[in-house]
């Protein structure tokens, strides 16, 4: 990726030049739009704290209720599974399970398991199972780039 | 939560197996009362059946551990246990009562060759998937942070 900086008065402008199937212009979308964003969640003593997408190690919704996961904590967020997925896919957030999102970027390594499903080993040491639903969508995004 | 997951995910790979198992047993019987004539299995050897398969697929995520390499002596110990298991269980609950002896031998040969040939699948086609798959997933993440 070539990256060329003019600098000027004025207005920030971002351009971005390049085919719109590329996953890597579509990630770099992503993190312009995206990257930034926080989600408003409350840890274990009621306290909310600011997210961001690369902070969140795993998410899981149990009860209607969603739980995310980070290295070191876990807070409850009032937002939907579907719509953190939904947000935040392009940033390496996949389904894995009727109840479960993976940071793909958190992922240390993947086992594949008999009967068509992976298990993926997260860097807090902490194993998912992605279910043979979510496999095809697994592997094609890993060679699909996004 | 970690205890549950750990024990949701052992559960979901013990049962697949165990459910494998009882589905070949079943089938092989079904074969052997069609052959003798008979339409019918007892429940009594339905429920054997599913339990010599429950036992053993408990033994085997103890002997073959997931995050653990497969050795030859646990390869061994799981061969055995497997014999014990089936071909004892099949003599101890008459599975398959009045089979001459080529039969039982053929059924010997059958359960050593569907062994070897999961055998092959766990432990190397699985094997050989994940290392593709680890490798994909790097080759992903560093895609996707060369430039973050």
């Amino acid at each position: 990726m070539e990256l060329r900086a003019e600098y000027g008065p004025g207005e920030v402008r971002v351009n971005i030049h390049g085919p719109e199937s590329s996953p890597e212009l579509q990630r770099v979308l992503a993190l312009l739009q995206f990257g930034s964003e926080k989600i408003w969640a409350q840890d274990g003593q009621g306290i909310t704290a600011g997210i961001s997408p690369d902070k969140i190690v795993w998410a899981e919704t149990l009860e209607d209720k969603l739980f995310i996961y980070t290295d070191s904590a876990m807070y409850k967020a009032d937002c939907s599974l579907a719509s953190l997925e939904l947000r935040w896919w392009q940033l390496g957030l996949f389904r894995c399970g009727k109840s479960t999102v993976v940071n793909l970027n958190a992922v240390k390594s993947l086992r594949s398991c008999p009967g068509g499903r992976i298990e993926a080993v997260i860097r807090t040491g902490e194993k998912i199972m992605i279910s043979r639903r979510y496999v095809p969508a697994l592997r094609e995004k890993l060679q699909g780039g996004i | 939560m970690k205890a549950f997951l750990k024990i949701y995910r052992w559960s979901m790979e013990m049962k697949l197996r165990m459910a494998l198992y009882t589905f070949v047993a079943i089938f092989i019987k079904i074969v052997f009362n069609l052959l003798q004539g008979e339409n019918t299995i007892e429940i009594t050897e339905l429920l054997s059946m599913w339990g010599i398969s429950l036992l053993f697929a408990i033994a085997e995520t103890v002997i073959f551990p997931g995050e653990r390499d497969c050795t030859k002596w646990r390869s061994f110990l799981w061969l055995i246990l497997a014999n014990i298991c089936f071909a004892g269980g099949a003599v101890l609950f008459k599975w398959f009562a009045g089979i001459p002896v080529w039969g039982g031998v053929l059924l010997l040969l059958l359960l050593e060759l569907g062994l070897g040939m999961m055998w092959f699948g766990d432990r190397f086609v699985l094997k050989m998937d994940s290392a593709q798959l680890t490798q994909m997933l790097k080759d992903y993440q560093q895609r996707n942070n060369s430039w973050d």
